[in-house]
């Protein structure tokens, strides 16, 4: 064995101690020496930063000087797309110090981007979904699935700017690995996001501590069903696909292991109301012996973990995977893979020396295995922009495009994720794919360096021109949608017309005869259209918006194409008219909602709000309660015979003085101790979020270690419980103003869906007794008072979250494409057509090529694959 | 250094689209077809075919009930809802069959992932991954196969598969060929990439199959198929249209959505049961009158019953068992299955007496003649006979 001197990786985080470990791989002549320390955080938690190492990594083919063929060949499989200026930067250095460079970009956790405000910024209530009438529930789910496409554009806009690619390389790995979607997860968009920051954090870290993180993730738990994992009804669903898909792969494992590993799951949950927190369900937990892959022990789910990673499959199943990704389908090396398993295993399964000993393996480099992966649609569409420098117009509806290519990002089709290879060229996909590049005529290998358009509202400038703002998607079907905006005035109590636009055509509309329909609004291709208005007109007050070219339908019905307009808000000045505020004159097939012209119409716009924070930023009353909702939650049949009693009333959005809670649980409970009748107020930090009183529950309340929380017992005679005692001032005040109107959150709570659908039968008027004790008792009791009690209209679908919607509106237009301004000086020399070929698509395409420009290169059936 | 000798590994799952794979399926049934109906939104079985005259019914009902006279009695104390009249002609020529409790364990209650286990035979514990059919409908040997599923919704999930021709209606309104571009390269079609290789079969198989399709469609007047029946109707017509006119696939998908009525369920219930009586009772018509009824099944399928108590704003909320239809020339019409006992609800729930996937087998055993399928596992003598 010849030995090379080694390389070293740079370290990625500072060590604290240091062990080594020396590994030997003969089948490739690598050496991998390691130097790893793990700390003694506690199990439950992980942490980014807890293992270190350096990788070594040799051999005769990674010595080799990389040409263009090389380079393109790195950065399109361990990247996304391969930019002529990134293929130039990395020619002529090594193909070790090529991988080194790879590595490098795998930390993606800050992302170049900020994420959305409106989803990462923000607190849900799905759990009050079920109390909303079917109106607000619906208004609900728009502004989620609205949030969903915000997020998944953000995402696409990181691919796109990322000066990291491998690293956004490695998280589509691991979201076809630990696959969620959205839309099986319940609208919480919310989980969604934190799973996707998760696998950031942990992606490039190490194994365990990723698949701790993935079976406490909300959206796992939710989209495998673990919430119902419980002791006495299990639920294998998340066992059978963490043995099946996460770790073991098929056959690794008999269906009574299944059955066990469901065992060792049951508890794992999640709370909604704190935002999606994980929560161990103690009480639905199975402590018992499990029998799982033939060892005995009571296991838990970090137990179960580390015995999943005790076996020899873990690592060959993920090897596997990662070969698949960056190697082929179709080459295999048994040998190659064997080495790479040992040594991720040996490394403590570091993920680095995963993707690291993957790319360096022999086979990688083989020519044979060049062009013989199937791009994905990620890979066809956002490779492209990326590879071009530039950003043709219709970029914003690359997240469709790629749905209609079978890759709609964050709704993989089931849970083993998208299968790829032959998948993506299905016959409904392999037309479609060809007719995307098409698209990229507007791109010339000598085009001038790529334009970014950061859409800003610009206030100054433009203290003469006002102009209005629609913001507006179009479905077209042969050719785009039309419209135009007039303006009116109020004279003497009547809406009069003052102006009208002209026809403006809809810019990046969604080609419906060639990609088919789009599946929710939250996936069209939105716009902002500034229209100047004449100088001089008159203040107008109110506007309308008209839809004027309707046309279908292509084959099959408006499945087969359809031209549609949509319009979600226009804006002039400071004042925004929602469409959902509006009224419209269009055709009605019962589904559509306001702003959704189906046919040619018209959408009226009289009712704006100012931009701007809402209500609750300010203008709140001293020792006033508000509250946005109030919900029934849970409750006994009232029974005097048995000691204890109650039922739980949430409430939303609660702010009193400086305390501001988002969720508040309150459990009232009528209690019997030693033929003592009282009632109580009951807190439990665990149904608060983010606190129960705007700061954490004071040292002294009750401690219940079983279900790690704290609780707060406020009696309202007696003085059983000092817990009162314990609350500063204004904590004091607030309960008092939560006793006083506790009566009217009662009736309040009674004209919510929740109560209907699962209280009022149960319990039916058995607790108004109760009630009404305690309205006479409370004068006499420390809570009196007369605290004001505001229920304040919940912004769901408006008021702040409109505002932040327009901000990141503003935003999701911004993209930056890196390497261009070097463009020019890249292509000058190639100017021979088999160079070019070389840079864009494979060196064997140079003679058979038709044209000279990129737009012919990349019609090369050879493109497809990379 | 020696170079390591690479494998190739081109595995029969990578293999081409249409290249007769499991030759074991050689009695399969080549001319059949199944044409899929999803009712979209979870279909309230018990306002399908309700149980009219027992009182547990109208306890749990007591708002939206079906009176006796509100339904078209089929036998067992069991009635049709009377908006689906128009399929009482099917009914009363013995060609449509109500196979009854149709469930599996864990229910599901989210619709995204309930008629994702329909559409690929998972079940509460266990996920799908393909479409349940895509496998052994690919394993047939056909002859003259111009596709071998079409969806005329554009819903592709029932149809998820890595090989096999399975097409939308969109992919078809505009046909131009993929090898022409392709030959203009002049790429060697004996490439030694396999993945380059397989590109240009697929093209070459999917340029040959749309120019036989439309080269068949544009044969046929497409005014003589008219059903009236709002878009599933228009589905229903563009999918007669294609069985006239001799395109060869064996499963067509049709869809209807609406079904998710948790409030003031009874006029809109009512609205779309009566569209799918009328597409289906127009389907049967157009292809009695061409001849291919009798090589047609048409199969309902939804993500799961709606909860059998009543709620609060006289809708439903998700439940679990639901009856669907079979219904086709070669049917055996009639009431098969049993009826969830309204005695022995889980939490206002019916419970499944009939694993759906057994009624998977039935088509795919009994209509296409593939005794040994995905389901055979599930195989049920009460449904022995449904087709013959």
């Amino acid at each position: 064995m010849q030995m090379y001197e080694p390389r070293l990786l740079p370290s990625f985080f500072n060590t604290f101690q240091r062990s080594y470990v020396t590994v030997c791989v003969w089948s490739l002549m690598m050496l991998a020496g390691w130097v790893f320390i793990l700390s003694g955080t506690a199990k439950a938690e992980y942490n980014r930063g807890e293992l270190s190492q350096k990788l070594v990594l040799s051999g005769d083919h990674l010595d080799v000087l990389m040409d263009v063929a090389d380079a393109r060949h790195l950065l399109e499989r361990a990247g996304i797309g391969a930019h002529p200026e990134e293929i130039r930067s990395i020619v002529g250095i090594s193909r070790l110090d090529g991988i080194m460079r790879m590595i490098d970009q795998l930390d993606v956790s800050q992302t170049l981007l900020p994420p959305p405000s409106s989803v990462a910024d923000a607190y849900h209530d799905n759990w009050a979904v079920g109390d909303m009438e079917s109106e607000e529930r619906q208004a609900f789910r728009n502004a989620r699935d609205k949030e969903m496409g915000q997020l998944r554009q953000w995402w696409i806009r990181e691919m796109l700017s990322t000066d990291r690619p491998a690293g956004e390389r490695l998280m589509l790995v691991w979201h076809n690995h630990f696959v969620t979607a959205y839309s099986s997860v319940n609208e919480s968009v919310r989980a969604v996001y934190r799973q996707h920051e998760m696998l950031r954090d942990l992606g490039d870290g190490d194994l365990r501590s990723l698949l701790r993180a993935v079976v406490r993730d909300a959206a796992m738990l939710n989209y495998l069903d673990n919430d119902n994992n419980r002791k006495n009804s299990p639920n294998e669903n998340l066992a059978r696909e963490l043995m099946e898909l996460f770790t073991l792969g098929e056959g690794n494992y008999s269906e009574n292991d299944v059955r066990e590993v469901a065992r060792a799951l049951t508890g794992f949950s999640f709370n909604e109301l704190r935002d999606f927190e994980f929560r161990f369900e103690q009480q639905h937990h199975d402590s018992g012996i499990k029998n799982i892959l033939g060892v005995r022990d009571r296991f838990d789910p970090d137990d179960l973990i580390d015995l999943l990673l005790d076996q020899d499959s873990t690592a060959d199943f993920l090897t596997a995977k990662f070969w698949a990704a960056y190697v082929s389908d179709f080459y295999d090396d048994p040998a190659a893979k064997g080495a790479i398993a040992q040594s991720f295993r040996s490394s403590n399964y570091d993920i680095r020396t995963l993707v690291g000993m993957t790319l360096a393996s022999e086979a990688f480099w083989l020519p044979e295995v060049r062009g013989t992966l199937i791009k994905s649609p990620v890979d066809l569409i956002l490779g492209t922009i990326r590879t071009s420098g530039q950003l043709p117009d219709w970029w914003g509806s690359s997240d469709s495009r790629m749905t209609s290519l079978g890759q709609n990002l964050f709704e993989a089709p089931n849970v083993a994720g998208w299968p790829g290879g032959p998948d993506w060229i299905t016959p409904a996909r392999l037309k479609l794919r060809q007719e995307m590049l098409l698209d990229f005529d507007q791109v010339t290998v000598k085009g001038s360096p790529i334009m970014i358009v950061p859409r800003v509202m610009v206030e100054d400038d433009l203290a003469d021109i006002r102009s209005i703002e629609v913001r507006y998607a179009s479905e077209d079907f042969e050719g785009p949608s039309e419209f135009f905006v007039t303006a009116y005035q109020m004279i003497d109590g009547r809406k009069t017309y003052q102006w009208r636009s002209p026809i403006i055509q809809a810019r990046g509309g969604i080609d419906t005869g060639r990609y088919g329909r789009i599946e929710t609004a939250a996936d069209l291709n939105w716009m902002v259209e500034t229209i100047p208005l004449p100088v001089g007109l008159e203040e107008p007050d109110s506007f309308s918006v008209t839809f004027t070219n309707d046309h279908c339908c292509g084959a099959g019905g408006s499945d087969g194409g359809d031209r549609n307009f949509f319009v979600d808000w226009l804006r002039f000045d400071d004042r925004v008219y929602l469409a959902a505020n509006g009224s419209q004159q269009s055709c009605s097939g019962g589904q559509e909602r306001l702003g959704e012209l189906y046919c040619n119409g018209t959408l009226t716009l009289s009712d704006f709000r100012p931009l701007g924070p809402g209500i609750r930023a300010d203008g709140l009353q001293p020792n006033t309660l508000y509250v946005e909702r109030v919900l029934f939650d849970w409750g006994q049949i009232r029974d005097p015979s048995r000691n204890w009693n109650g039922f739980a009333i949430t409430l939303r959005g609660v702010r009193f003085n400086d305390i501001d809670v988002e969720a508040l649980r309150l459990e009232f409970v009528a209690s019997k101790n030693n033929n003592l009748r009282d009632y109580e107020l009951v807190l439990h930090d665990d149904s608060c979020f983010p606190t129960c009183l705007g700061a954490e529950m004071p040292r002294g309340a009750h401690r219940d270690y079983r279900n790690d929380r704290s609780s707060l017992r406020l009696p309202l005679r007696t003085n059983g419980q000092r817990h009162y005692y314990l609350l500063s001032e204004d904590q004091k005040q607030f309960i008092n103003a939560l006793w006083q109107h506790l009566p009217t959150f009662y009736e309040q709570m009674q004209l919510g869906r929740n109560w209907q659908r699962r209280g009022e039968r149960r319990l039916g008027s058995g607790w108004d007794g109760d009630l009404a004790r305690v309205t006479s008792a409370l004068p006499n009791t420390r809570y009196r008072g007369d605290s004001g009690l505001v229920f304040l209209p919940s912004d769901a679908d408006g008021g702040m979250g409109m505002s932040m919607m327009m901000a990141d509106t503003v935003r999701d237009r911004e993209v930056y494409l890196p390497t261009s301004d070097n463009w020019n000086d890249v292509t000058q020399d190639w100017s021979n057509i088999d160079r070019l070929a070389s840079v864009f698509v494979l060196a064997e395409a140079g003679p058979s090529l038709g044209g000279s420009g990129f737009y012919d290169l990349i019609q090369h059936p050879l493109y497809q694959l990379k | 250094m020696n170079r390591r000798e690479l494998l190739s590994l081109v595995s029969a799952s990578l293999s081409l689209p249409l290249a007769p794979i499991a030759l074991s399926q050689a009695s399969a049934r080549s001319g059949r077809r199944l044409v899929l109906v999803e009712l979209s939104g979870a279909n309230d079985g018990l306002n399908t075919i309700a149980p009219a005259w027992d009182d547990r019914y109208h306890q749990l009902r007591p708002e939206i009930g079906l009176e006796p006279d509100e339904v078209i009695t089929l036998g067992q104390s069991l009635g049709l809802n009377q908006a689906m009249r128009p399929l009482m002609a099917a009914w009363n020529a013995g060609e449509l069959a109500v196979v009854q409790g149709l469930g599996y364990p864990s229910q599901n209650r989210s619709h995204f992932k309930s008629i994702a286990l329909w559409e690929t035979g998972g079940d509460g514990n266990r996920s799908g991954r393909d479409g349940w059919l895509t496998e052994d409908i690919e394993g047939m040997a056909f002859s003259g196969l111009d596709a071998h599923g079409i969806s005329l919704d554009g819903g592709m999930g029932v149809f998820a598969s890595p090989s096999g021709m399975w097409i939308s209606m969109t992919s078809m309104s505009d046909v131009k060929t993929l090898s022409a571009s392709n030959e203009s390269y002049g790429i060697n079609p004996a490439t030694a990439n396999p993945a380059l290789s397989m590109l240009l079969e697929r093209a070459n198989n999917f340029d040959a199959a749309m120019e036989r399709i439309s080269q068949k469609v544009s044969s046929m007047p497409s005014r003589s198929f008219r059903i009236n029946a709002g878009g599933l109707g228009r589905q229903a017509s563009l999918a007669a249209q294609l069985i006239a006119a001799g395109v060869n696939a064996p499963v067509l998908k049709l869809s209807i959505g609406g079904f998710d009525t948790h409030e003031y369920q009874r006029g809109d219930h009512e609205r779309l049961l009566r569209t799918v009586a009328q597409a289906l009772a127009g389907f049967r018509n157009t292809l009695k009158s061409t001849g291919h009824w009798d090589d047609t099944l048409v199969m309902t399928y939804s993500e799961f019953g709606r909860r059998a108590r009543e709620n609060q704003s006289r809708g439903t909320d998700h439940g679990a068992a639901a009856p669907h239809f079979v219904m086709g020339g070669r049917v055996n019409g009639g009431l098969w299955g049993t009826h969830p006992d309204l005695g022995q609800l889980e939490n206002d729930d019916l419970r499944f007496t009939m694993d759906y996937r057994s009624l998977y087998d039935n088509v795919l055993g009994e209509w296409f003649g593939i005794r040994n399928n995905r389901f055979s596992g599930f195989s049920t003598r009460p449904l022995s006979g449904l087709t013959a």
